[in-house]
């Protein structure tokens, strides 16, 4: 379903992603394409982007992830961000950039709670 | 207050992967240096954005990372250095929320906040250097 | 009584501080238990008591040690309780905003309690945006609150 970099998982109505490697800017193009494109080839409820991986996040990786959101929310797909770790966190509320309009969840099971499921 | 360098690493910003190289160095160096990881986050994704902006708005330019040692503190310094347009309007550039590539306008107001020390130097036509410091906490 | 027995022996880290610049590497993780006691008051329900004066350096470690707190313990709700705050000013209010907008990327909530009328009237005055933040005036509010947030309740016990 991808093109390798990214795994992407379908979990009941749900996609779920988990990115491992870090997001420079061609990764990071590549990862959103690859995510809708399996959001628009599933139509799943909803998906669930991991980042527990992720041990830096820029304000570049921070805005393909809320676009990324955005974009499957247009296509009527829900998002939820999740593991984020304490020192991203910290660092993107730092910086003024807190993810606005982003839903997020401690882990994959409180994620996949939150998301609506089309049955 | 004098700044010892102990060791000192330049590399140039000339394309994406350069500056996945400059992020990389500054982890590495920040975590040789005893840095928090809190602390760690923040300069590498201070490296991230002012390396980004050379590769941006000045096509190229240079970036050195350092460890550093003052009064018996440990940090990490990085100059980021490039000939490109420097910025016209400094304050505004600063103050964040301000693009001239129709972005958020975050990296330059975003690092600012994220390390202990920040310094630009700019003039209209005559390039940009920041200089960044993070200290490592007790 | 908890809170000032807290806040003394923080004063006087803080004045040993000063006396041993090259000792304190040593107490650090000793200053900062002190200076930000989080208590687990339930399963994922965290609880930090403030007590003293926050600056800038402290409100930085206070971010820190419970955000820390939040993924080990996976909470899905943290009270901040300000009553033992002096003052609480800009620079404290919008560390407080901060705080909660990092535990929001976490995936948990963040309950802000014992907001005095002068507190309230502060936060109002200074425009900060509190539309992110639950608030309750007393401390007993927000430990309801929170446990309203994992699916629990207080209630009587029939008689
Ligand atoms: N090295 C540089 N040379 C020339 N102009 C710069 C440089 N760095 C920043 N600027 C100017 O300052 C503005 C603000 O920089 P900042 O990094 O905050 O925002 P941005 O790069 O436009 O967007 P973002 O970083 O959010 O993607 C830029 O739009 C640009 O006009
Ligand atoms: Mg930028």
């Amino acid at each position: 379903m991808s093109r390798g970099t990214i795994p992407i998982l379908r979990v009941a109505d749900n996609l779920l992603v988990t990115v491992q490697t870090e997001l420079h800017d061609q990764v990071a193009e590549a990862f959103q394409e690859d995510v809708l494109a399996a959001v628009e080839k599933t139509g799943a409820a909803g998906l669930l982007i991991d980042v527990t991986g992720l041990d830096i996040v820029d304000s570049y990786v921070a805005r393909v992830l809320s676009d990324t959101a955005k974009m499957a929310r247009l296509m009527g797909t829900e998002t939820v961000i999740v593991g984020i770790r304490p020192e991203v966190a910290a660092t993107l509320v730092r910086m003024g950039y807190a993810m606005p309009g982003v839903r997020t969840a401690l882990n994959v099971d409180e994620g996949l709670a939150m998301l609506p499921s089309r049955r | 207050m004098t700044i010892r360098v102990l060791n000192r690493d330049e590399m140039a910003v000339e394309t994406e992967h350069d500056v996945v190289t400059v992020r990389r160095k500054a982890q590495a160096v920040a975590h040789g240096r005893g840095l928090s990881t809190f602390a760690i986050a923040a300069i590498t994704t201070a490296a991230s954005e002012l390396a980004r902006n050379v590769l941006a708005h000045a096509r190229r330019g240079t970036a050195s990372v350092e460890a550093v040692a003052a009064d018996g503190r440990s940090g990490v310094r990085m100059v980021f250095r490039d000939d490109g347009p420097g910025i016209a309007d400094l304050p505004r550039a600063l103050a964040g929320g301000y693009s001239t590539a129709r972005s958020l306008g975050l990296g330059l107001s975003g690092s600012r906040r994220l390390v202990d020390e920040f310094e630009i130097e700019t003039a209209p036509g005559k390039g940009t250097v920041v200089t960044v410091i993070k200290w490592a906490r007790f | 009584m908890t809170k000032l027995v807290l806040f003394d022996m923080s004063l006087a880290i803080d004045t040993y501080i000063a006396a041993n610049i090259d000792t304190v590497a040593r107490h650090q993780a000793a200053i900062r238990e002190l200076s930000t006691p989080v208590i687990r008051v339930h399963h994922r329900v965290l609880l930090l008591p403030l007590v003293g004066t926050v600056d800038s350096h402290r409100a930085e470690q206070i971010m820190e040690t419970l955000l820390l707190r939040v993924v080990d313990e996976q909470a899905r709700a943290v009270i901040i309780d300000i009553a033992g705050v002096p003052l609480v000013d800009t620079m404290v209010a919008d560390h407080l905003l901060k705080t909660t907008e990092a535990v929001r990327l976490l995936g948990a909530e963040t309950i802000l309690t014992g907001i005095s009328a002068q507190i309230a009237r502060t936060i109002v005055h200074l425009g900060v945006d509190i539309s992110a933040m639950h608030t309750r005036s007393r401390l007993a509010e927000g430990i309801e609150l929170a446990l309203g947030l994992i699916g629990r309740a207080i209630t009587s016990r029939p008689a």
